[in-house]
């Protein structure tokens, strides 16, 4: 007995030493397969992602408050300095703006006019999920964000995500209470859009810069700085006529768009469920866009 | 007897002191600040802890909690998965074998390795995104969060020396 319990140690004694080693190689090859696994199929490596954000997303949701109530005094103190200055611009603008609301009426109503003529069938209502950024998550690598809303919300993969400036990007996805949104900047973001006067159709492209660039614009498009882009609606994940950005430079072969929301100043979503798919469950915290 | 159970319990806590800080250092650094295009730059805070731990309190770090901590760091920040589990991990191997050496020769050597490290790091980290994305990302942002991670180094150190003195005394 003796003899035996003396072998068990003396081959015991190598193994224990060998184990973290082993434990190392093996952890470091499950790391590598992750990342290739990852990439080969894209439904395991979701999974993952949405289990661990739907865990976090009760700590970063409470911790993103205290941030958003800091940002939100830094900006009271900034606007109480430019009160007058911004009253006067607001004035103007407002003064300009009744101008439009009276073009807009006398559109709305023509519009319908017409529409009566033609028998015109409108596209399906849009409906809304708000929702608010809990992660800015984002590296050198990716540009993403997360919010506080998931599948119980009725957030859907693919649904646009937009704020009060325009097109922010999609969503990618979806956890039970958490979602991810893959922002327009980001490389591995491609969106249909037209340039709005002339209606010229291109995908734009993330590259991870500020400045995403239109790709597959026809020859003949001569697009010009400061022209408005919006979504076409092509491939119908979109709806069509969100407001993405403009026109920022054209250089030889390379068209870049400056978008119009402020990427670093996300802080409330709306995404946007524009009901081209199988209907969702009914949730009574979604409104209708149009009442 | 209630006694030494207390013991043993505050003994455990201080003992996973390192894992969870170092688990709320990756959640504190997903969340947004407003700090214009802080998006890209953000220093890569996780790192320098692991860094740290595998530094002076590798015997408190086990492989298994830099794997989880980098799965976790994958999942907030929308980086590959399994990219910053491989990075750390390979720190953390790289720096544990050799932690005396480092870190007997005070703080400017420490540093100096660190910036080595993170060159690695970036290195690595660039060449996998290139690779999976199918195209060469833009460097200037990795640089740019780079420096930013080294020049922050000596401050999370610092706040980490605190830490490891208040509970890390005896354990």
């Amino acid at each position: 007995m003796r003899y035996r319990a003396g072998s068990i140690i003396r081959f015991a004694t190598p193994v224990r030493a060998a184990a973290p080693r082993f434990a190392f190689l093996a952890l470091l090859f499950l790391s590598a397969g992750m990342i290739i696994l990852g990439r080969a199929d894209a439904q395991f490596a979701e999974r993952i992602r949405t289990t661990i954000t739907d865990g976090f997303a009760p700590v970063l949701d409470a911790l993103s408050r205290p941030a958003a109530t800091l940002r939100d005094m830094v900006q009271y103190v900034h606007e109480t300095a430019a009160l007058r200055s911004e009253n006067d611009r607001l004035r103007e603008e407002n003064e300009r703006l009744r101008g439009w609301q009276q073009i807009a009426r006398d559109l709305e109503a023509e519009t319908k006019s017409l529409r009566e003529m033609l028998n015109y069938v409108p596209p399906s209502s849009r409906q809304f999920v708000s929702a608010r950024v809990i992660s800015d998550s984002s590296t050198a690598y990716v540009r993403s964000v997360i919010v506080n809303v998931g599948d119980d919300q009725g957030v859907r993969k693919g649904q646009a995500a937009v704020d009060g400036n325009g097109l922010v990007g999609r969503v990618t996805e979806v956890g039970h209470r958490s979602a991810r949104v893959l922002l327009l900047t980001d490389i591995n973001s491609r969106i249909p859009i037209i340039i709005e006067s002339t209606r010229y159709p291109a995908i734009l492209m993330g590259d991870n810069s500020e400045r995403p660039k239109l790709r597959f614009l026809p020859v003949e498009a001569s697009p010009q700085p400061g022209e408005r882009i919006v979504t076409s609606g092509h491939g119908g994940i979109f709806p069509p006529g969100l407001p993405v950005g403009v026109i920022a430079t054209v250089a030889t072969g390379e068209v870049r768009v400056l978008p119009y929301v402020n990427f670093d100043r996300l802080e409330y979503l709306r995404l946007v469920d524009f009901g081209t798919d199988a209907p969702l469950p009914s949730v009574t915290a979604r409104s209708p866009a149009r009442p | 007897m209630n006694n030494a159970f207390w013991q043993r319990l505050d003994r455990a806590a201080r003992h996973v002191a390192p894992f969870v800080i170092t688990v709320m250092l990756v959640v504190l650094n997903a969340i947004p600040l407003p700090v214009p295009d802080y998006r890209s730059i953000v220093p890569l805070i996780p790192l320098m802890a692991i860094y740290y731990w595998a530094l002076y309190r590798p015997d408190l770090m086990p492989i298994g909690a830099v794997f989880l901590v980098g799965i976790l760091e994958d999942v907030l920040t929308g980086a590959p998965l399994g990219l910053n589990a491989l990075l750390f991990l390979l720190v953390h191997s790289l720096i544990r074998s050799r932690s005396r050496m480092i870190a007997g020769k005070g703080f400017a050597v420490v540093w100096i390795v660190f910036m080595l490290v993170l060159l690695g790091a970036g290195i690595v980290s660039w060449l996998v995104a290139s690779l999976l994305y199918d195209a060469p990302i833009r460097m200037a942002p990795a640089v740019t969060q780079l420096m930013l991670t080294l020049v922050l180094y000596p401050c999370l150190a610092w706040l980490l020396i605190r830490v490891q003195r208040a509970f890390l005394a005896n354990a």
